[in-house]
C-alpha cells in the first residue's frame, strides 16, 4: 500500500465495494449507489469521538470473548498506534474496527451479532434525536446543542433509555449477551446515569419458560445473514413522532411492535412534562405559584428518573453477567411493560395536567390541579393532592401574611388580592385593595375571599390611616404561618372547617379591633350623633335660638354677609342652649358655611352650617356623604323657616286680631287671611311631621341599630350610605322627584309672598287703626278742654281718609283671593304628582288625610279613590 | 528529502501493520486491501457508523447472492 493518497472517497467507496462483492465495477452500480446514499445521508457521526472509550469497548469485548491474552496484545498494538501519530483520525479507524468485528466462537453464520449490539449500542445518540441510524438529521448532534447538554441529555438519556429498547430478535438461547452493550455511561453529564443508551438484546419471551425460541422462526439470524436492526421509533425533542422506524428484512412482529410502541409512551410523555418544565422553571415572570408547580413536576420526574436508572442498573447486571444469566430474571420487554405501568399512569396524569395548565399561573394555576383533583381514581386523586399541596403553597404563604401582617408582596400579580398603588391614604378604605377575580383559586369561596380582603385592609387602614402601630401579634393572639408545604397539605384535607375557621377568626378580632379603635380613639358613633343633632336638625333647641338670632341677618342680601359674623351668632347659640354640653371635638367642628351668591339671594338662600370631617372618619363620611348631608340641611332648614315664618304669621294674627276687631270692614279681609294661614300651617305641619318622623327618625333607628350590630367597618359604611339614599329620596331630593321639589319650592315661595302681603295688610290696618285712636284721642281731648270735639273739616277729612282706607280694603281682599288661589292651585299640582309616586303615600294620605282636597279637584278623586278604597278595606 | 518521506513511508507501514494486526485480531474479516481503503475514507472523515453499515450490507449482500448462486448451481 502506498502513502494514502488522495483519491477521492467515491473512487475508494466504490474499490471497497468492487472488493468486498469480489464483482467488477460495472455489477456494482446498485451497491455503489446505495453505499452513497447512506454515506452521504449520515454524514457526520451521532456520538461523540472518544478514542479512549473506543479502546475500552475493544478490550471488553476481547474479554468476553475469553481472550485476554488478545486484550493485552490490543492494548500494546493501540498504544504504539497512539505514538506512531500517523493517523488522524484513530477514533474512526477503531470504531470502524470494532463495529466489523466477529465473534470467532460463532457459529459460520455471518452474522455479525456483535455488529449488532455494537451497532445499536454506538448508535444510540446521545442527544434528543437519538438513535437512528438511518434517518440522519445533521443538525441533530450534540454539537447543536452544546448549552443545553446537561438537560438534552437527561430528557435524551430518558427517551433513549426507554424508547430506544432495541428489540431484536436473537438466536436462541444461548448466546448473544454479547450483543449486550451498553453505552458511553461514564461519559455521563452528572445524572445523566439514567437510562443512559440502553442497548438491549432482549430474550423476547412471551412466557416465562425462556427464551427458548424466538417467536418466528425468521426472526432468526440462522435463516437469514441479515446485518438488518429493527430500528426504533424515535421522538424527536418537540415531542412528535418523527421518522417511522424502517423495520429491517428481519420482520419484527407485530406484538414487539406493539409493546414497543406502548413503551415509547413513556419517553413522549416525559418529554412533553419535561418539556413544561423546562420552558417555565427559567421564566422569572411565571410567579413563586409556577415554579412550585415546576418543582412538584420535576420531583415526579425524578422519582421515573430513579426507576429508570434501576432499570439500567439492572441491564448493566445482567450485561456483566455475560453469558450465563439465567432467562428467569433477565429484563425482558414485558417485564419492562409491568414495570412502568404505574409510572406510566402517573406520567399521563402528570402530561395531562400539564397540557390543562397551559397558559395558566398564580391562582388560576392553583384551581386548574384542583380541578383535576376531582376524581374517584385514589392513587391520581393522591398525586394531585399532593401537587396541589405544593402549588398552594406560596398562595396560602400570601394570604397568610396578608391577614396576619396586612402585608401584600406579589410580584407577580397572583394572588387574588390586587393593591393599587396610585391610591393614597384618603381612599385607602375604599378604593386601594380590589379582589382580582381570576386569581381566587377554586377551594376558596368568594365569601372567605371576600373576608380576607376585609381583614387586610383593615389591618393596613389601621397602619396608615388610624396611625395604629400595635403589632398584629396583639390583635390576634395566635397567629401563625405556614412555613412547610406540609401544612398547606394538610389544610386541604379540613379545607371546609380548619382554613374557613381561620379566617373566621382573624376576621372577628381584626374588624372589632378596628371598630374599638374608630370608636374610641376617634368617637365614630359620637360624630354621627352629631351629624343628626346638627346637620340633620336634630337639637330643636338650638336650631330654633339659632333661627331667632339670625333672622335679622339673614334677611339682608347675601353679598352683605360676613362669615365671621355669623360664625359669632353661631357661638352664642351653642353657648345659650343644650348644645353647650356637646363634648369640643364636637362644637369644634360646626361651622358656618356660605353657598355660592346668585344675584338676588337673601341670606337665607346661602347660608349653611358645616361639619367638618378628617381622618379615619373620612372614610364613613366621604366628601359624596357630606354633598348629601348638606343638601338635605337645606332642605330642612327652608322648611324649617317656613314653619317659623308662618309662627310669625300666626303670631301677628293673634296678636292684631283683638286691635283689629274695632274695624269691622277688615273682618272679611282677615277672614281671608286666617283660612289660607290656616291651610298653609296645616300643610307645613304635616311636611314636617312626615319628613320628622317618618323619614328622619325611622331611618335613623335602623342606622343605629345597624351600626351597633355592625361587624366591621364595611356593615357601618353600607348601613351609612342606605340611610342617606333614603333619606334623600324620601326628602323628594333625589332626581325622580325634581317636580315635585320644585312643586314644593313654589309652595315655599307662596308662603312668602303671603307673610309680605299680611305684613303689609297689618301695617296699614295698623296705621289706619294708629290714626283713629289718634283722632279719637284728640277729639276727647278737646272735648275736654271745652272745644267741640272735632269741627267739620277735620270729621269730613277723617271720613275722607276713612273712605280711602275702605276703599283699598277690597285691593286687599282680591289680592288675597288671587294668593289664595294660587297657593291651593299649586298644592292641588303638588297633590296630583304626589299620587304618582308609589314611595310617597304616607305624604298624601297625611296631606289629604279628610279628602278636602280631592272634593276640590275632581282629577285627585279617581286615584285618590283608588287608593282609599285600598286603605279602607285593609283598616 | 527523501529520509523524512521515507520515514514517513515507514511509519504509515507500521501503522497499518498495526491496524491490520488489530483487525485480525477483532476479526473483522477486512483484508489489506479493503482496511488501506478504509482508513483513507475515514482518514477523509466520512462516518465510520455509516461506513460499517454499508460494509455490512455489502458483505450481506454478496452473500446472500452466493447463496442463491450455489442454490442454483447445485438444484
Amino acid at each position: 500500500m502506498a502513502a494514502l493518497d488522495q483519491k477521492s472517497p467515491n473512487v475508494l467507496l466504490q474499490n471497497l465495494c468492487c472488493k468486498i462483492t469480489g464483482k467488477s465495477e460495472a455489477d456494482v452500480a446498485h451497491q455503489f449507489q446505495y453505499a452513497v446514499r447512506v454515506i452521504g445521508s449520515n454524514y457526520a457521526p451521532t456520538i461523540e469521538r472518544d478514542e479512549f472509550l473506543v479502546s475500552e469497548k475493544i478490550k471488553k469485548e476481547l474479554l468476553k470473548q475469553r481472550r485476554e491474552a488478545d486484550a493485552a496484545l490490543f492494548s500494546e498494538l493501540h498504544r504504539k498506534l497512539q505514538t506512531q501519530g500517523v493517523l488522524k483520525h484513530r477514533w474512526s479507524i477503531l470504531y470502524l474496527l470494532l463495529s466489523l468485528c466477529e465473534d470467532p466462537r460463532k457459529p459460520s453464520n455471518r452474522v455479525p451479532v456483535c455488529s449488532y449490539g455494537a451497532l445499536l449500542a454506538q448508535a444510540l445518540p446521545r442527544d434528543v434525536h437519538s438513535t437512528p441510524f438511518y434517518y440522519a438529521r445533521p443538525q441533530s448532534l450534540p454539537l447543536s446543542y452544546p448549552e443545553r447538554s446537561a438537560t438534552a441529555h437527561n430528557s435524551s438519556i430518558a427517551t433513549s433509555g426507554i424508547s430506544s429498547m432495541g428489540v431484536f430478535s436473537i438466536n436462541g438461547p444461548g448466546p448473544t449477551p454479547p450483543s449486550l452493550l451498553t453505552g458511553p455511561g461514564p461519559q455521563a453529564v452528572g445524572e445523566s446515569m439514567r437510562g443512559s443508551r440502553l442497548a438491549w438484546t432482549l430474550p423476547i419471551s412471551s412466557s416465562p419458560s425462556g427464551a427458548t425460541a424466538a417467536p418466528r422462526p425468521t426472526c432468526g439470524p440462522s435463516s437469514s445473514p441479515a446485518s438488518k436492526l429493527p430500528q426504533r421509533q424515535r421522538r424527536d425533542g418537540d415531542g412528535s413522532v418523527t421518522g417511522a422506524w424502517e423495520f429491517y428484512a428481519v420482520p419484527l412482529c407485530k406484538s414487539l411492535r406493539d409493546t414497543s410502541s406502548r413503551l415509547a409512551e413513556l419517553g413522549w410523555l416525559h418529554n412533553k412534562i419535561r418539556k413544561y418544565t423546562d420552558s417555565h422553571s427559567l421564566d422569572r415572570a411565571f410567579g413563586l405559584v409556577g415554579q412550585s408547580f415546576c418543582a412538584a413536576l420535576h420531583q415526579e420526574l425524578k422519582e421515573y428518573y430513579r426507576l429508570l436508572s434501576v432499570l439500567h442498573a439492572q441491564l448493566q447486571v445482567e450485561d456483566d453477567q455475560g453469558v450465563n444469566m439465567s432467562v428467569d430474571s433477565s429484563l425482558t420487554l414485558r417485564r419492562l411493560l409491568v414495570w412502568t405501568y404505574d409510572p406510566k399512569v402517573r406520567l399521563k396524569t402528570l402530561a395531562a395536567l400539564v397540557d390543562y395548565c397551559q397558559g395558566r399561573k398564580g391562582g388560576e394555576l392553583a384551581s386548574a390541579v384542583h380541578a383535576y383533583g376531582k376524581t374517584g381514581d385514589p392513587h391520581m386523586r393522591a398525586l394531585i393532592q399532593h401537587i396541589l399541596g405544593l402549588v398552594s403553597h406560596p398562595i396560602l404563604n400570601f394570604l397568610y401574611r396578608w391577614i396576619y401582617d396586612g402585608e401584600l408582596e406579589d410580584t407577580y400579580h397572583e394572588f387574588f388580592v390586587a393593591s393599587d398603588p396610585t391610591v393614597k391614604t384618603d381612599r385607602l378604605w375604599h378604593d386601594k385593595y380590589s379582589l382580582r377575580k381570576s386569581m381566587i383559586p377554586s377551594f376558596i369561596t368568594m365569601d372567605q375571599a371576600r373576608k380576607v380582603l376585609l381583614i387586610g385592609k383593615s389591618i393596613n387602614f389601621l397602619h396608615q390611616v388610624c396611625h395604629d402601630r400595635t403589632p398584629p401579634g396583639k390583635i390576634m393572639p395566635a397567629s401563625k404561618s405556614t412555613d412547610s408545604p406540609k401544612d398547606a397539605t394538610e389544610l386541604f384535607t379540613d379545607l371546609e372547617g380548619a382554613f374557613q375557621s381561620k379566617i373566621d377568626a382573624a376576621y372577628f378580632e381584626t374588624s372589632k379591633y378596628l371598630l374599638d379603635v374608630l370608636n374610641k380613639n376617634y368617637q365614630l358613633l359620637e360624630h354621627l350623633q352629631a351629624m343628626r343633632r346638627y346637620l340633620l336638625l336634630g337639637q330643636g333647641d338650638f336650631i330654633r335660638h339659632l333661627m331667632d338670632l339670625l333672622k335679622p341677618e339673614l334677611v339682608r342680601a347675601a353679598t352683605t354677609l360676613y362669615q365671621h359674623n355669623l360664625t359669632g351668632i353661631l357661638e352664642t347659640a351653642v353657648r345659650a342652649t343644650n348644645a353647650q354640653f356637646d363634648s369640643p371635638e364636637i362644637l369644634k367642628r360646626l361651622d358656618v358655611r356660605l353657598l355660592e351668591v346668585s344675584p338676588g339671594d337673601t341670606g337665607w338662600d346661602v347660608f349653611s352650617l358645616d361639619y367638618h370631617v378628617e381622618g379615619p372618619i373620612a372614610t364613613v363620611f366621604t366628601r359624596e356623604c357630606m354633598s348629601h348631608y348638606l343638601r338635605v340641611f337645606n332642605f330642612l332648614w327652608r322648611a324649617k323657616r317656613m314653619e317659623y315664618i308662618l309662627t310669625d304669621i300666626w303670631k301677628g294674627q293673634m296678636c292684631n286680631a283683638k286691635l283689629l276687631k274695632s274695624m269691622p270692614e277688615l273682618s272679611g279681609v282677615l277672614h281671608q287671611c286666617h283660612v289660607l294661614a290656616s291651610e298653609m300651617v296645616h300643610f307645613i305641619h304635616q311636611m314636617q311631621y312626615y319628613i320628622t318622623f317618618e323619614v328622619l327618625e325611622c331611618s335613623w333607628d335602623e342606622l343605629w341599630n345597624k351600626v351597633q350590630q355592625a361587624q366591621d367597618l364595611d356593615h357601618i359604611i353600607a348601613a351609612h350610605d342606605v340611610f342617606l339614599d333614603s333619606i334623600i329620596s324620601r326628602c323628594l331630593l333625589d332626581v325622580n322627584n325634581r317636580s315635585l321639589l320644585n312643586q314644593l319650592r313654589a309652595v315655599f315661595d307662596q308662603i312668602i309672598e303671603f307673610q309680605n302681603a299680611q305684613d303689609t295688610l297689618y301695617r296699614s290696618a295698623l296705621e289706619e287703626l294708629q290714626l283713629r285712636i289718634q283722632f279719637e284721642d284728640k277729639k276727647r281731648q278737646r272735648e275736654e278742654m271745652g272745644e267741640w270735639g272735632v269741627t267739620a273739616e277735620q270729621e269730613a277729612e277723617e271720613n275722607r281718609r276713612v273712605q280711602e282706607f275702605k276703599d283699598t280694603i277690597p285691593k286687599m281682599c282680591s289680592q288675597l283671593r288671587l294668593l289664595t288661589h294660587f297657593y291651593q292651585g299649586i298644592v292641588q299640582e303638588f297633590l296630583r304628582l304626589l299620587m304618582t309616586d308609589e314611595s310617597l303615600q304616607f305624604l298624601s294620605f297625611r296631606l289629604d288625610f279628610n279628602e278636602h282636597y280631592k272634593a276640590r279637584d275632581p282629577r285627585l278623586r279617581p286615584s285618590l279613590g283608588a287608593t282609599r278604597g285600598r286603605r279602607s278595606s285593609n283598616i | 528529502m527523501a529520509s523524512p518521506a521515507n520515514a514517513n513511508m515507514n511509519a504509515v507501514r507500521e501503522t497499518m501493520d498495526v491496524l491490520l494486526e488489530i483487525s485480525r485480531l477483532l476479526n473483522t474479516g477486512l483484508d489489506m486491501e479493503s482496511l488501506s481503503i478504509c482508513v483513507r475514507l475515514c482518514e477523509q472523515g466520512i462516518n465510520p457508523e455509516a461506513l460499517s453499515s454499508v460494509i455490512k450490507e455489502l458483505r450481506r449482500a454478496s452473500d446472500s447472492l452466493k447463496a442463491s448462486e450455489n442454490g442454483t448451481s447445485q438444484g
